[in-house]
């Protein structure tokens, strides 16, 4: 179980709560965002993410990753909580500001 | 079950009628009766009398007549009811003449009653739709039962070929024929599980609970990325939460052979697919659109029956089993859904899964 940022992650029931609401969560997005928590707010690349969250035979220039994530950011809702930060990769946003609007990057 | 013939039904009624004239006759009967004695018409006085003669007793001059009355009464009766329910019943033997030639085997059979709209008529039209139905129903599965033996021949006749050639020439490459009886096999395993998948989604057989299907979706798409990235279709999935009840499997299988079809009978190259959700008052629409071929208006509504692809020049290599949106039909039937495919002006279909929705739940995304 893994707590950051009003997160809450069970791997063992793959079950996510956020402030306590349950989030329905896919195979791939509940996979992303297992790696990014564990990372604890550290940037996570798209190539390892492909590598951790699909399998080694995913094709490097697939949209996958990008498609996930902002499903996965959709899905988890306001505040934005899932950081993109260019050219590098994501990262949990450990303190995603109020509104969120101008914290959490999107896209 | 037989009743040996007779007309049971109609001396029941005609001996209803003649009863209920013949008590009519007597309370009418009655009356007079009552009032003649009360005026004083019977008395056997010498003056006042009315054309009676002295010494007569109103049983002795009513009574005759009385007795003429209610014998023409009866005969009236009997005679009147055995026509009248005779007419009545006649519509009667015709259905149940249909009702046996129905359950002899010939469905095609119609009762076609005329005359106008009454309770007989009515059930008998309920009974040739019924007859319609149930001709059509038969036919379906005649035909599909015949397909998927062909079907399923294929794959085991290719086989024995197959078996064949590596026992007559044992030079041939075996690795070869290995390579081949497997994709042959797998094949097979795919049309069977298909074939089994459409029998559960007909029997109805599964536990129903809560799903989202925009998840679904999403789900479906992830899966599908990498065959729609390797056919450079652009698959974009978008849309509220939609929550509704049933199977999340079989759901997942619906929208899976929607987008796998819309992935596959698409562009050449640039294609795209839209998987979109959305949620109405009391449904929730699941929408999977596609660039593509023109759809010919009149091929749309056969795109659904088992076996049938949709264009004759399918490339082998995408060829799925035939029966991808028959199972999308069984499986929307079995919800309780609707299917609806349109051609795209532009070319491609756009296909619509219309579900209840369960329950009023707030749509924040």
């Amino acid at each position: 179980m893994r707590e950051v940022a009003g997160l809450r992650v069970d791997p063992f029931r793959r079950e996510v709560h956020r402030d306590g609401r349950y989030v329905a969560l896919t195979r791939k997005q509940f996979a992303v965002l297992e790696v990014l928590v564990a990372a604890e707010g550290g940037v996570v690349s798209a190539e390892e993410l492909l590598e951790r969250a699909w399998d080694e035979n995913a094709d490097p220039f697939t949209n996958a990753v990008r498609i996930t994530v902002s499903a996965l950011r959709k899905r988890l809702g306001e505040p934005w909580i899932i950081a993109t930060v260019p050219g590098v990769g994501y990262r949990i946003d450990t303190a995603p500001t109020g509104s969120g609007r101008e914290g959490g990057g999107r896209g | 079950m037989d009743r040996p013939p007779g007309p049971s039904v109609r001396l029941k009624l005609t001996l209803s009628y003649a009863g209920f004239l013949l008590l009519a006759g007597s309370l009418v009967l009655a009356a007079v009766g009552v009032f003649l004695l009360r005026e004083g018409w019977f008395q056997t006085n010498e003056q006042g009398a009315w054309r009676v003669t002295p010494g007569t007793s109103f049983v002795r001059g009513f009574a005759p007549l009385a007795a003429v009355v209610m014998a023409c009464l009866l005969v009236f009766g009997l005679l009147g009811g055995w026509f009248l329910a005779g007419r009545m019943l006649a519509p009667l033997a015709r259905i149940t003449h249909a009702t046996r030639t129905a359950a002899t085997g010939s469905l095609s059979h119609r009762v076609r009653l005329p005359g106008r709209q009454d309770e007989f008529r009515e059930l008998a039209d309920a009974f040739d739709a019924m007859l319609a139905r149930l001709e059509a129903h038969v036919a379906e599965q005649r035909r599909f039962a015949a397909n998927a033996s062909h079907e399923l021949r294929t794959p085991l006749a290719i086989s024995k070929s197959l078996l064949d050639v590596a026992r007559t020439d044992p030079s041939h490459d075996t690795g070869e024929v290995l390579d081949r009886l497997q994709a042959v096999n797998a094949r097979a395993i795919d049309l069977t599980e298909a074939l089994l998948l459409l029998s559960r989604a007909d029997r109805q057989s599964f536990a129903r609970e809560p799903v989202d299907l925009s998840l679904v979706a999403e789900e479906a798409a992830e899966t599908l990325l990498p065959l729609a990235e390797k056919h450079g279709v652009a698959l974009v999935t978008d849309g509220e939460i939609t929550p509704t009840v049933g199977s999340p499997a079989l759901l997942l299988q619906l929208t899976s052979n929607l987008v796998h079809n819309a992935i596959v009978h698409n562009l050449p190259e640039r294609g795209s697919v839209w998987v979109t959700t959305a949620v109405r008052p009391t449904t929730v629409l699941l929408t999977v659109e596609n660039t593509g071929e023109p759809v010919p208006p009149q091929l749309v509504p056969t795109l659904t029956e088992p076996f049938r692809r949709g264009t004759e020049r399918v490339h082998t290599d995408h060829a799925g089993v035939g029966l991808g949106l028959a199972i999308v039909r069984s499986i929307t039937r079995a919800h309780g859904g609707t299917l609806t495919l349109t051609p795209r002006p532009a070319g491609g279909l756009r296909i619509t899964v219309e579900l209840p929705t369960a329950g009023a739940r707030p749509s924040a995304a």
